[in-house]
C-alpha cells in the first residue's frame, strides 16, 4: 500500500487538523476501555476524525479504493474491543461529528450525529419534556453512534427496552460507499429493515452518520427505592417477586456486598455498608401507578428478607443512589489493579442458582468476584478482580470466565446482554452459536461487505469461513435424493 | 498493513519525582474522564485528554514512547491541572499526583531556555519565596497602574515589543491597603464558637486584600476569632503545579511551622488553589521524616472557608440581597476538593439573592495558575466558552471563589467591555451581612 | 437430466415429505399452486426447502392466510408450505416473562396458554383462531397497540428460519437483553418470508392488564380530535393506543357516530385506568359533540374490529392502502387523501394511528380502473405507501410496497445471498425481490 499517496487523498479530504499519523501519538488509539490484557494493543495506520457525512463517505470510497480495512470509533468506552483496529487501517474517530441537527417535539424524535454523548442529548432535550431512554453506565461519555454499533442497554432498558426499540432510522454509509438514509418518523417502512439490521452490528455492516432518535416523555412522577438484603439470593427472590406480581420497574439494579463497599468509597451515595446485598429499584409512570407500586414493591422486599427499604425523597438523593450505581465499574479500579467484566443475561428465574454458581467459581479460582447487574431482565455483571502482574491470574480468570460463561449458556442464558461481541468476545460465539447459524450472520455480513474492510475480525470466532460447508451440504443432498440437480 | 515503527526510546522516567506506576495502571481506561476535559472538548484529540495522557506517562513507564518526546511535553503543559477528571473518575485515579510528578521529570531532565529558568526564578524563588519581596513588587505595579505609567507603555506600543500585552492585560488592580500576615488577632463578635487562622496567602493579600477583610467580618460574625499568624507563605500550589516540588516541600514546612498551632480549631483558606494544595502537603511530604506526620494534622485542620461556613452552620441571619448572580465553579473547589454544594448552599441562605445556573460551570475557565501566560491560544479559548455561558444567564454578577479565575473573568469582562462584576462568595455574603441588623440569634444556615 | 424431469421428482419427493392439501385452497391473488404440503417436523421442512430451491420451484409460506393480500403478484407459484403442522408452543417459562413458539402456533392457542397465566403478546387480531405467529412476524403488521407495547418486532427475542439451502439458522434466544451476534430477528421480520421460511419464534410476554377502558370523542371537524388526540399524545398520560377514525371508519369498526371519532385506549390496574380514562376524558370533552367510554370487553372488541378493519386480508372490489407520516402531520395527509380521490367513484374510509403515524385507507369501488388510479396518487403521499391488500387486476404492473426504498441493493444482495435460486416468495418482495 502506497501511505504516502493514502495520507495526501486523505488530506485533502479532511485536512491536516484531521488525520493524525504520527506513530507516537497513535499509541492513543491502540485501546478502547475493554481490558488490554485480554483485547491487547491494536494501532491503526492512520486515525482520521471526519466532520461531515461527505467526508466519511470519501474516506470509506478511498478505503475501498486502497483496499484497506476502516474502524469505526465512538468515545472508545467499549468493552468488547470493537473499536480496535485490530487489522490496522483507518480508525476513523467520529467525536468531531456531535452536533443536534433537529429536536422535533411535536412528533417526539431527535437527529443527532454520531458523536453526541448520549447523556447530553437527554440533558438537551430534559427542559423539554423528553428524554432518550438507553441509559448505559457510560452515557455520561459514550456517544450516540457507539449506542447504536452495540445496541447499548442500561438500567432503564427493563421498562423501556434496549437501543434498538429507540432508533427511528438512520444514515449510514455502507461498505459500497453508498450513503442512505434508512427507516424515518414513521414506524414501518417497507423492505428489509435496514435500520434493526444495523443497530448492534458493531460498525461491521455500515458507518451511521446520523442518527434519528424516539424522545421519550418523561414521566410525570419519578420514585427509586433502596432495599438492603442479608444476601444475593434474597435479594434475587425479591426481584422474581417483582417481576411476578406484574410490576415493571423503570429500572431493578442489584449490588453485593464487594460492590457497595467500592461505591461508598468513591462517592458516599449513601448505600448500607454491612447489606449482603441491594436493590435499586426505579418506578416511574402516572402518580397514581408510581404510588402504588411503590408500596407494594416496599412490601415484597421485605417479605423477601429485606432488612431496610429507602425512598429517595429529592431529585439529588436520586441522583446520588444512580451515580454510585452508574460508576461501578470504574470504582472497581479503587480494589484491584485490573477487572474483567463478563456481560451476560440468563432468564431471570435461573439469576439464584447462577449468582451460587459465580461465588462458587470465584472461592475455586481463588479470584474476588463483584457483582453489580441489571437483575430485572437478568443480565448479570460478574467482575472478576486480577492483578495482571501476579504470575497465573491471567490465566485463572480465563479459565473463570469461560466457565460462568458455560454456566451460563447451560441455564439458557446468552454471551453478552448489552456490551457486545467486538473483537474480545468473539471466540466464544460457537458456545450458543452453529456453525449453521454462523454461517448465515456472515450471510448477512456478506451481503453488506463483500471485501470485509468494515471493522474486520470482529464477531465471529477467529479463522470462520462456511463457504465449504455450504457446498458439502448440497453434494450430499444431490446424492442422497439422487436428483441431479442443474 | 503493517504497523509504522515507533522512534526508538531513549529517556525514560529517573531520578526524583517518578510517577507512581501504580496510580498510573489504576487507570482502566474506561473514558468517562473525556468530556469533562476541558482540552479535550476543545481539541477532540485523545491526546488532550485524562485517559491519553495518562496512557503516554505508561508507554514511557513501559519504554514504549520517549520521556523527550515533543508530544509529551507539548500535552503535560496543555494539561490544565484543573482535575475536572478526578472528580468523576470512578476508579479514583490521583491524576494531578502523576501529572505533576511527569511535570517535574520534565523540569528535572529537560534542558531549559534562559529565558524560562529567568522567569522560574524571578517568579517562584524571588517573588513567591518571600511575601515581603511580593508584596514590594505589587507596591511597584500600583504606582504603574496609578501614575500614568501604564498609559504610557500601552500607547506607545512598548509593551507590544517587549511581549507583554498580553501579561499586562491580566494583571489585576492592586489593592490601596494590603491585608499581611502580621499576628494581629480578630474577635469574635457574638456567641463565640471557636479560633481559626486565616491564610493570607500571595495575591489574595494585596490584589484581593478586600475579600481578606469580608472573610475576617463574615468569620467573627459568625462567632470565629480570625488570627492573621505570622510567618506564614506562599502555599506552593503553582510550584508544585509546574513540576518543582522541591520549592513546594520547603514552602509547605515554613506553612506548617507557622500555623500548626493546638491553639485554634481551623486554617482558613479562601483561595481554592491555596486550600488544595494545602490539603495535599501530607503527599507532598510523604518522604520527610519530620513532616510526615505533621502534614498529615496540619492538612486535616484546612478548610475552605466556604466549606467551613456550611460544615458549622451560619450563626447569624444574612440579610436581604435582591440580585441574580450565577456561580463559577473553581477547579481546586469543584474537583480537587469536591465542594460543589456548599458555595450554593451558602448563596441560597442569602435572601432575595436569586442564582441562575451557567452551562457548563465546572468546566475550567482557562485560568489554571500560570496557564494563561503559558497556553494563552487555549487559555483564551477556554475563557471566551465560560463567559459566553456565564453572560448568557442574564446575571449581575459572576461569583466564584478563587483568585485566578476571577483575575482571568475580569480580564475577559473588560477585554469584552462587559461591566458584569466578577465577586468572590464571601464578598457577596459579607455584603447580606452588611444589609441585615447587628444582631440575630437565630441559626441562619444548620450546620452539616 | 432435463429441468421439467428435475422438476417433477422434486414436486414428488417433497410430496411424499408432509401431508398434502388441496391446492385449491391457496389461491394467491388469482393462482394455484401445483401442491400444496404441510411438513410435520422441521427436519421434513429443512428438506423439502432444499430440494425445492435445488430444483427451483417457486415457493410460497403458508400460515392462517389472513394477511396474504400483502405482496406483489407472484412471478411463478409451484409449491405452498403449509406451516400450520408446526404449531407447538416449544417452551413457555411463565416466571421469565418468555415464550418460544413454532411459526404454525395461532395467535388465539397462544394468547390462551398466555392468559392462564395472566400474561399477553400485545397483538389485535378479529381473527385470533386462523392467524398464525409466523405470518404475523413475516408481514409485521402490527395495530395501534403498537403504541403502547412497541411493534411484535420489539418483543422478538429469537428466531429459527430454515434456509433455502436447507439449513436451520438461528438468532438471539430466549433471554430478553441479548446482543450476541447480528439481530436475524429484525432481518426476518417483515420480509415477507423472502429470505428464509420462519419456524420458531421467541418473545418476551407482558403482564396482561388487569382493565382497560376506551375513551370515544366524536367531533364535527377533523382539527378538533386531531388537536384533542395530539394534546394527549404530548402528554405525560400513557395510553396505549390513539386512532382517529372518519365517520365510515368509524361504523365500519360499529361505532355509530358521525364526524371524526378519537379512540384512545388505557390499559393497566383498574384504578389507575379509571383515572387516566377520566383525565383524558376531561382533556378532549371541551371541542367534542359527544364522550362515551367503552369498559373491558367492549373496549377489547373495538380494537379487534380496528385491528381487523386495517389488516391485509385479500379483498375483491376494494384497496386498503397504509400511509407512514409524522403523527402531527396525519390530519393534513387525511384531507390530502380526500383531495386524491376527487374524481373517482371510490368510497373511501381513514384510520389516523396518530400514536405510531401511520394512516389506513380502505377504498372499495366497482371500478378497478378508478381503484388503480387512486393508488398510484395515494403512493405519492406521506414517507411512504404500502397497498395493503388489492385485487390482483390493481396489483399488475405496480410494486405495492410503493416507492422504491432506499438500500434497495442491500436487499438485493440479501435476496442473493440467501435465496440464490430465488424460490422463496418470488417477485412478491418489496422491488419485486
Amino acid at each position: 500500500m502506497d501511505r504516502q499517496a493514502l495520507r495526501e487523498r486523505l488530506l485533502r479530504i479532511v485536512g491536516p487538523d484531521g488525520i493524525i499519523d504520527d506513530p507516537d501519538e497513535l499509541l492513543v488509539y491502540e485501546y478502547d476501555a475493554s481490558d488490554e490484557v485480554f483485547a491487547g494493543h491494536h494501532r491503526p495506520d492512520i486515525t482520521v476524525l471526519p466532520r461531515t457525512a461527505e467526508q466519511v463517505q470519501e474516506i470509506v470510497n478511498l478505503a475501498n479504493e486502497f483496499g484497506i480495512p476502516v474502524t469505526p470509533r465512538g468515545a472508545g468506552t467499549g468493552l468488547a474491543g470493537a473499536a480496535l483496529a485490530v487489522r490496522g487501517g483507518i480508525l476513523l474517530v467520529m467525536t468531531r461529528m456531535n452536533r443536534v441537527l433537529e429536536i422535533n417535539e411535536r412528533d417526539g424524535y431527535a437527529i443527532v450525529e454520531p458523536g453526541v454523548i448520549n447523556l447530553e442529548l437527554s440533558q438537551l432535550t430534559q427542559p423539554r419534556g423528553y428524554f432518550f431512554a438507553p441509559d448505559p453506565a457510560s452515557q455520561r461519555a459514550c456517544t450516540i453512534g457507539g449506542n447504536v454499533a452495540n445496541n447499548s442497554g442500561g438500567p432503564h432498558c427493563l421498562k423501556y427496552g434496549v437501543t434498538s426499540n429507540h432508533i427511528l432510522g438512520l444514515e449510514v454509509v455502507l461498505p459500497s460507499g453508498e450513503r442512505i438514509w434508512t427507516g424515518g418518523p414513521a414506524p414501518e417502512s417497507p423492505g428489509v429493515d435496514l435500520t434493526g439490521v444495523l443497530v448492534g452490528s458493531e460498525g461491521t455492516l455500515g458507518i451511521v452518520t446520523k442518527v434519528m432518535v424516539r424522545l421519550t416523555r418523561l414521566p410525570e412522577a419519578v420514585n427509586v427505592l433502596l432495599a438492603a438484603f442479608p444476601d444475593l439470593e434474597s435479594a434475587s427472590q425479591a426481584t422474581s417477586a417483582i417481576i411476578a406480581a406484574g410490576i415493571l420497574p423503570a429500572a431493578l439494579e442489584m449490588m453485593d456486598q464487594l460492590t457497595i463497599k467500592a461505591v461508598e468509597a468513591a462517592f458516599h451515595a449513601g448505600y448500607p455498608e454491612d447489606a449482603g446485598a441491594v436493590l435499586l429499584i426505579e418506578l416511574d409512570g402516572l402518580a397514581e401507578i408510581v404510588a402504588e407500586s411503590a408500596e407494594r414493591v416496599a412490601e415484597l422486599c421485605r417479605q423477601c428478607g429485606a432488612t431496610e427499604v429507602r425512598v429517595a425523597r429529592t431529585p439529588r438523593e436520586r441522583e446520588l443512589l444512580w451515580l454510585g450505581r452508574k460508576s461501578a465499574f470504574g470504582a472497581m479500579g479503587r480494589l484491584s489493579p485490573n477487572y474483567y467484566l463478563v456481560d451476560t443475561t440468563v432468564p431471570r428465574t435461573k439469576l439464584p442458582p447462577t449468582m451460587r454458581t459465580v461465588e462458587e467459581l470465584s472461592r475455586e479460582y481463588r479470584l474476588r468476584i463483584a457483582n453489580v447487574f441489571h437483575a430485572g431482565d437478568g443480565n448479570l455483571h460478574p467482575l472478576i478482580l486480577f492483578d495482571r502482574l501476579v504470575p497465573g491470574e491471567i490465566e485463572r480468570v480465563l479459565r473463570c470466565t469461560t466457565d460462568i460463561l458455560q454456566y451460563c449458556v447451560d441455564v439458557g442464558g446468552t454471551l453478552s446482554g448489552e456490551h457486545g461481541i467486538g473483537f474480545e468476545k468473539r471466540d466464544y460465539m460457537t458456545l450458543i452459536f452453529t456453525t449453521d447459524d454462523l454461517c448465515a450472520m456472515a450471510g448477512l455480513k456478506r451481503s453488506f461487505d463483500p471485501r470485509e474492510l468494515f471493522n474486520p475480525d470482529k464477531v465471529f470466532p477467529s479463522g470462520f469461513s462456511c463457504g465449504e460447508v455450504n457446498a458439502l451440504r448440497q453434494q450430499a443432498l444431490a446424492q442422497r435424493l439422487g436428483i441431479e440437480f442443474v | 498493513m503493517a504497523v509504522a515503527e515507533v522512534r526508538p526510546v531513549l529517556h525514560g522516567f529517573r531520578g526524583q519525582e517518578i510517577p507512581d506506576f501504580d496510580v498510573i495502571r489504576s487507570c482502566v481506561h474506561c473514558g468517562f474522564c473525556l468530556p469533562v476535559c476541558p482540552t479535550y472538548r476543545v481539541t477532540g484529540r485523545e491526546r488532550s485528554s485524562p485517559r491519553g495522557r495518562i496512557w503516554l506517562m505508561k508507554s514511557i513507564a513501559e519504554g514504549r514512547l520517549d520521556l523527550f518526546d515533543p508530544l509529551f511535553e507539548e500535552e503535560m503543559t496543555l494539561c490544565l491541572d484543573c482535575r475536572a477528571c478526578e472528580a468523576v473518575c470512578p476508579s479514583g485515579v490521583r491524576y494531578g499526583e502523576i501529572l505533576e510528578a511527569s511535570r517535574a521529570q520534565l523540569v528535572q531532565h529537560r534542558p531549559q531556555t534562559v529565558k524560562e529558568r529567568f522567569l522560574r526564578f524571578l517568579g517562584f524563588q524571588v517573588l513567591l519565596g518571600d511575601l515581603r519581596r511580593f508584596r514590594a513588587a505589587n507596591r511597584l505595579l500600583r504606582l504603574y497602574q496609578r501614575s500614568g505609567l501604564r498609559a504610557l507603555a500601552r500607547r506607545s506600543g512598548l509593551l507590544r515589543l517587549l511581549g507583554m500585552e498580553h501579561a499586562d492585560r491580566l494583571m489585576p488592580e492592586i489593592n490601596d491597603r494590603f491585608v499581611v500576615a502580621d499576628g494581629s488577632f480578630y474577635p469574635a463578635t457574638g456567641e463565640r464558637r471557636g479560633r481559626v487562622a486565616l491564610f493570607v496567602g500571595c495575591v489574595m493579600g494585596t490584589s484581593y486584600a478586600h475579600v481578606h477583610e469580608a472573610t475576617i467580618r463574615v468569620l467573627t460574625r459568625n462567632g470565629f476569632d480570625v488570627a492573621l499568624i505570622d510567618g506564614q507563605g506562599c502555599c506552593g500550589a503553582l510550584h508544585v503545579h509546574s513540576g518543582d516540588p522541591e520549592s513546594g516541600r520547603r514552602l509547605a514546612r515554613r506553612n506548617i511551622d507557622a500555623l500548626d498551632s493546638p491553639y485554634i480549631d481551623a486554617v482558613i483558606v479562601n483561595a481554592a488553589g491555596c486550600s488544595a494544595v494545602l490539603k495535599e502537603y501530607p503527599h507532598l511530604l510523604r518522604d520527610d521524616h519530620d513532616y510526615a506526620e505533621r502534614a498529615r494534622a496540619f492538612s486535616a485542620k484546612v478548610r475552605d472557608v466556604i466549606e467551613f461556613l456550611v460544615e458549622r452552620g451560619l450563626s447569624a441571619q444574612p440579610g436581604p440581597l435582591p440580585m441574580t448572580v450565577t456561580y463559577q465553579e473553581p477547579c481546586h473547589l469543584a474537583h480537587a476538593q469536591r465542594i460543589t454544594r456548599q458555595p450554593r448552599a451558602l448563596l441560597e441562605a442569602i435572601p432575595e439573592l436569586r442564582l441562575v445556573e451557567m452551562a457548563e460551570s465546572a468546566l475550567c475557565c482557562g485560568s489554571a495558575g500560570i496557564y494563561n501566560l503559558l497556553r494563552p491560544e487555549m487559555a483564551s479559548t477556554l475563557l471566551e466558552r465560560k463567559l459566553d455561558n456565564a453572560l448568557a444567564t442574564g446575571a449581575e454578577a459572576i461569583v466564584s471563589a478563587n483568585p485566578g479565575c476571577m483575575l482571568q473573568l475580569q480580564a475577559g469582562l473588560r477585554a469584552r467591555g462587559e461591566r458584569v462584576p466578577v465577586l468572590h462568595l464571601i464578598e457577596v455574603l459579607d455584603r447580606a451581612y452588611a444589609a441585615a441588623p447587628a444582631t440575630r440569634p437565630a441559626e441562619a444556615l444548620a450546620a452539616d | 437430466m432435463s429441468e421439467q424431469a428435475v422438476f417433477q421428482q422434486a414436486l414428488e419427493h417433497i410430496a411424499r415429505l408432509g401431508e398434502q392439501r388441496e391446492p385449491a385452497r391457496y389461491e394467491l391473488d388469482g393462482r394455484r399452486p401445483q401442491l400444496a404440503v404441510a411438513p410435520p417436523s422441521v427436519a421434513a421442512l429443512q428438506e423439502i426447502v432444499a430440494v425445492a430451491s435445488q430444483a427451483g420451484l417457486a415457493t410460497v409460506p403458508w400460515g392462517g392466510g389472513t394477511q396474504m393480500g400483502l405482496g406483489n403478484l407472484p412471478r411463478a407459484f409451484d409449491l405452498a408450505l403449509d406451516l400450520r403442522k408446526l404449531n407447538s408452543i416449544v417452551q413457555y417459562e411463565p416466571d421469565d416473562l418468555t415464550v418460544a413458539v413454532q411459526a404454525g402456533c395461532t395467535l388465539g392457542e397462544l394468547s390462551a396458554k398466555l392468559g392462564a397465566h395472566g400474561q399477553m403478546l400485545p397483538v389485535d387480531c378479529p381473527t385470533p383462531d386462523r392467524t398464525t405467529i409466523g405470518g404475523l412476524v413475516a408481514t409485521g403488521l402490527s395495530g395501534p397497540r403498537r403504541y403502547g407495547y412497541g411493534a411484535l418486532r420489539d418483543l422478538l427475542i429469537g428466531i429459527s428460519v430454515v434456509l433455502p439451502n436447507g439449513q436451520l439458522s438461528r438468532g438471539g434466544g430466549m433471554v430478553v437483553k441479548n446482543v450476541s451476534g447480528y439481530d436475524m430477528m429484525r432481518l426476518h421480520y417483515a420480509a415477507l418470508g423472502s429470505l428464509g421460511v420462519i419456524v420458531q419464534l421467541n418473545f418476551k410476554v407482558i403482564p396482561k392488564p388487569r382493565s382497560e377502558r376506551t375513551v370515544v370523542a366524536a367531533y364535527r371537524r377533523l382539527a378538533d380530535a386531531a388537536e384533542g388526540a395530539l394534546r394527549i399524545r404530548f402528554s405525560q398520560l400513557v395510553p396505549t393506543a390513539i386512532v382517529l377514525l372518519d365517520g365510515r371508519a368509524a361504523r365500519v369498526v360499529g361505532l355509530n357516530l358521525q364526524g371524526w371519532v378519537a379512540a384512545l385506549r388505557c390499559e393497566g390496574p383498574p384504578v389507575a385506568v379509571q383515572r387516566q380514562a377520566d383525565r383524558i376524558g376531561e382533556a378532549v370533552r371541551p371541542a367534542a359533540e359527544r364522550l362515551d367510554v367503552l369498559e373491558g370487553g367492549a373496549s377489547e372488541r373495538l380494537w379487534a374490529e380496528i385491528s381487523g378493519a386495517i389488516a391485509a386480508a385479500p379483498l375483491d372490489r376494494a384497496i386498503r392502502v397504509r400511509i407512514g407520516q409524522n403523527p402531527s402531520e396525519l390530519p393534513q395527509l387525511a384531507e390530502e387523501i380526500d383531495r386524491a380521490c376527487t374524481g373517482l367513484a371510490v368510497e373511501r374510509s381513514r384510520w389516523l394511528d396518530i400514536g405510531s403515524g401511520l394512516c389506513y385507507t380502505a377504498l372499495a369501488s366497482e371500478r378497478e380502473a378508478d381503484l388503480r388510479l387512486a393508488w398510484e396518487r395515494l403512493a405519492r403521499l406521506g414517507l411512504h405507501a404500502t397497498l395493503l391488500s388489492a385485487p390482483p387486476a390493481v396489483k399488475v404492473d405496480t410494486d405495492v410496497f410503493g416507492r422504491e426504498p432506499a438500500g434497495l441493493a442491500v436487499m438485493r444482495a440479501l435476496k442473493e445471498t440467501f435465496d440464490p435460486t430465488g424460490i422463496l416468495n418470488p417477485g412478491r418482495f418489496v422491488g419485486w425481490l
